[in-house]
């Protein structure tokens, strides 16, 4: 195997690419200077070596604690809950909230064998301690991301903590991580107890 | 084939690429199919919030012979189903279903089996009390209507039928019952002891007849379907929502 088709068939493992849009990633690689394709080797290989999962929140990041968890300023008494690292970028963007945050890794999904156990819930229980004074459930509006949050309230129940969930505005069966910042900021702060 | 329009139950949806889906339908006119929704994931799509799991609607896609993969072009929303996410055995429940159409329906259109499905959907939403039962009893439904069906009556090794008080054996591979002494002369290492008690409430799950009674053997029936299913339809693969279901109910 040539290491055009070595790359090309990395690129294939990738989401949604398949072997035309591969083949055609490839070629563009071919024909740009040398040293940019190689910046881009190194931004893959520093990104694989660099970020990791915050012990804390699972958030995506070069330190462990992230960011979020280390920011003095931030709001400790509220924890959003949100399916995937890449939903916080959407969160934090719209500018309409200041705390803390926990990446559960998924949601509960029978058909893939996606129970509480498999998602990052222990760790959030865990975290409510004194301090936590609301958590904030930001899962999908979608039928998996509302079983999720029915899980979760429960399971947070009788802890002395809010539980809110986003309020509706959202599309339904859309993707937090495509919202734009008006409709979650709106979201945020129209939150109801569930 | 061209444009074709027909009633459809999402069965799941996957993520495809940054703004796509692919779903899984059950069809009432063409079985079990796939089609890919462009742009779905788009906050503003016009198939937003409509493709969800357990929803039904008439989907308009384009069929191209000899392609697994459809081109959905409009789908226009008959009953969403949004509740099921709110109780978890129900949300489970509907899981278990969707699962075994996806698993064991074919692209073969089977209009009863869809218009079962969708029943059995209905009444885990609106279904007051008892909801494990519904979800034992729909289950079954939809392996009778699969073809399925196992054979209660009579003895499968000896025609007899079993006397009321008496304790039968579930043969699990075989699908059926069979008696005490039939059980002497068999090899059968895949059976299960069926008290009297349990055979009925079995009837009466298998029948469709046991609708909101609260069932005395209800834990032996869930993990023999729960068996049966793996036994007599999955080739010994047990059902990812059934683990779920089991992890729910405790
Ligand atoms: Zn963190
Ligand atoms: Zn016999």
């Amino acid at each position: 195997m040539s290491v055009i088709d070595d790359l090309a068939s990395e690129f294939t493992r990738l989401p949604g690419i398949g072997r035309k849009t591969a083949y055609r990633l490839t070629h563009y690689l071919l024909k740009i200077p040398p040293e940019e394709a190689c910046r881009l080797a190194r931004a893959i290989e520093a990104m694989a070596e660099r970020v990791r999962r915050c012990s804390i929140c699972n958030n995506l990041s070069e330190s462990d604690p992230c960011e979020f968890c280390t920011n003095p300023t931030r709001d400790r008494t509220v924890i959003c809950v949100v399916e995937e690292a890449s939903d916080i970028a959407a969160i934090d963007g719209s500018g309409g909230y200041r705390g803390l945050y926990h990446v559960l890794g998924g949601c509960l999904s029978p058909l893939d064998g996606i129970g509480p156990e498999e998602l990052n819930v222990d760790s959030l229980l865990a975290r409510l301690n004194g301090e936590v004074r609301e958590v904030i459930i930001a899962t999908n509006p979608s039928v998996e991301g509302e079983a999720t949050a029915t899980y979760l309230h429960r399971a947070i129940g009788s802890r002395g903590v809010q539980v809110t969930r986003l309020a509706r505005g959202l599309p339904v069966g859309g993707d937090l991580e495509y919202a734009d910042g008006v409709t979650i900021a709106q979201a945020l702060s129209g939150r109801r107890g569930m | 084939m061209g444009l074709v329009s027909t009633p459809a139950t999402v069965l799941k949806t996957y993520e495809y690429s940054e703004t796509s889906k692919i779903l899984r339908l059950l069809t009432r006119d063409h079985g079990l199919c796939s089609a890919i929704a462009k742009g779905a994931r788009r906050p503003r799509s016009r198939f937003g919030g409509l493709l969800e799991p357990f929803s039904d609607g008439v989907a308009t896609f384009y069929v191209k012979e000899g392609r697994e993969l459809h081109t959905l072009s409009g789908f226009e929303l008959r009953r969403e189903r949004q509740a099921l996410g709110r109780e978890l055995v129900r949300y489970a429940g509907a899981g278990l279903l969707t699962e075994i159409a996806l698993r064991f329906a074919s692209s073969e259109p089977d209009r009863e089996l869809f218009e079962q499905l969708g029943r059995s959907l209905d009444r885990l939403v609106a279904q007051n009390g008892a909801v494990e039962t519904a979800v034992l009893e729909e289950t079954w439904r939809l392996i009778v209507r699969l073809g399925f069906a196992p054979a209660l009556d009579p003895c499968s090794g000896c025609g007899r039928s079993p006397a009321p008080d008496e304790t039968t054996h579930f043969d699990l591979v075989g699908g059926g019952i069979i008696c005490d002494g039939c059980r002497r002369e068999s090899a059968a290492l895949s059976l299960k002891a069926l008290a009297p008690r349990a055979r009925t409430e079995l009837a009466l799950l298998v029948a469709g007849a046991a609708d909101a009674t609260v069932l005395e053997t209800i834990r032996f029936q869930r993990n023999l379907l729960r068996d049966f299913i793996a036994y007599h339809l999955a080739d010994h693969r047990p059902l990812n929502s059934f683990h779920f279901l089991e992890q729910r109910l405790g």
